[in-house]
């Protein structure tokens, strides 16, 4: 699993969240995404594309840096979902909580 | 007659999922050779779904030192997951608090896995081995 961070502005960034997202990666995530809520970029987009299966622990990181970044006034996008995490959003209804967008572009544009 | 297509044990370890997810992918492809075409994109995601959630679950809170896993296809109608370990029984209460949906970080795994599958059950046998059973059923194959 990796996730790197790009910074689009002083307070929004994007992540771009590669291999599987469970148990084994899920809290290296979280962290990451709340040490820039941390760092004053409360609005964060989560790029997905590379991220082929997700399981509850995925989720749980992805539902806790929501609710840091709306805690410090802002608000975390979904990109570029896959299949499997498309079907586990719906399963679970959080496609309602964690908002997918078809790229990374649209994601951001929600902010501007 | 079941054909056990995929069998592997694991240690009960986080980084066990990597196993879990190379034999699924091992599954898959007998499936797909068995029914002369590849299991539908919503079946493999229920059942691999709720694998990764119950091996979580082991790995978490069972104490067990490992795990086995055997991938199971019941005549090309079924498929089933089977999972075994000897550890701790299983606390139905410690998972009763989680479901999908709300903002909850935690604790919905197995509410999850039941929501995807067609079946799942759970024995601890007297001699102290915990199973865990899930089973999705290929379309067109009634519900029990």
């Amino acid at each position: 699993m990796s996730i790197s961070l790009r910074s689009v502005d002083t307070t929004t960034a994007v992540a771009v969240v590669s291999d599987r997202l469970d148990l084994l990666s899920a809290a290296e995530v979280k962290s990451q995404l709340q040490a820039a809520v941390a760092r004053g970029q409360h609005r964060l987009v989560v790029d997905l594309d590379g991220v082929p299966f997700i399981d509850s622990s995925g989720l749980g990181a992805l539902i806790g840096a929501l609710k840091a970044a709306r805690v410090a006034g802002g608000d975390m996008r979904i990109a570029r979902a896959g299949p499997q995490v498309l079907y586990v959003l719906e399963i679970t209804m959080l496609d309602r909580v964690l908002q997918c967008h078809d790229n990374v572009e649209g994601a951001l544009a929600y902010y501007s | 007659m079941p054909t056990i297509l995929e069998t592997v044990t694991l240690a009960a370890r986080p980084e066990a999922l990597d196993g879990l997810h190379t034999a699924l992918d091992h599954f898959w492809s007998s499936v797909a050779a068995q029914l002369g075409k590849g299991a539908p994109l919503r079946v493999r995601f229920a059942l691999s779904t709720a694998a990764s959630e119950i091996a979580a679950n082991i790995i978490r809170y069972s104490e067990a030192d490992s795990f086995d896993v055997a991938l199971i296809s019941h005549e090309g109608r079924r498929l089933e997951a089977r999972f075994e370990d000897r550890g701790l029984p299983y606390q139905g209460e410690a998972e009763a608090e989680g479901t999908p949906g709300g903002l909850a970080e935690g604790g919905f795994g197995l509410a999850l896995a039941r929501r995807v599958v067609d079946a799942l059950a759970y024995d601890r046998s007297a001699n102290g081995v915990n199973t865990w059973s899930l089973v999705v059923l290929l379309p067109g194959v009634a519900p029990p």
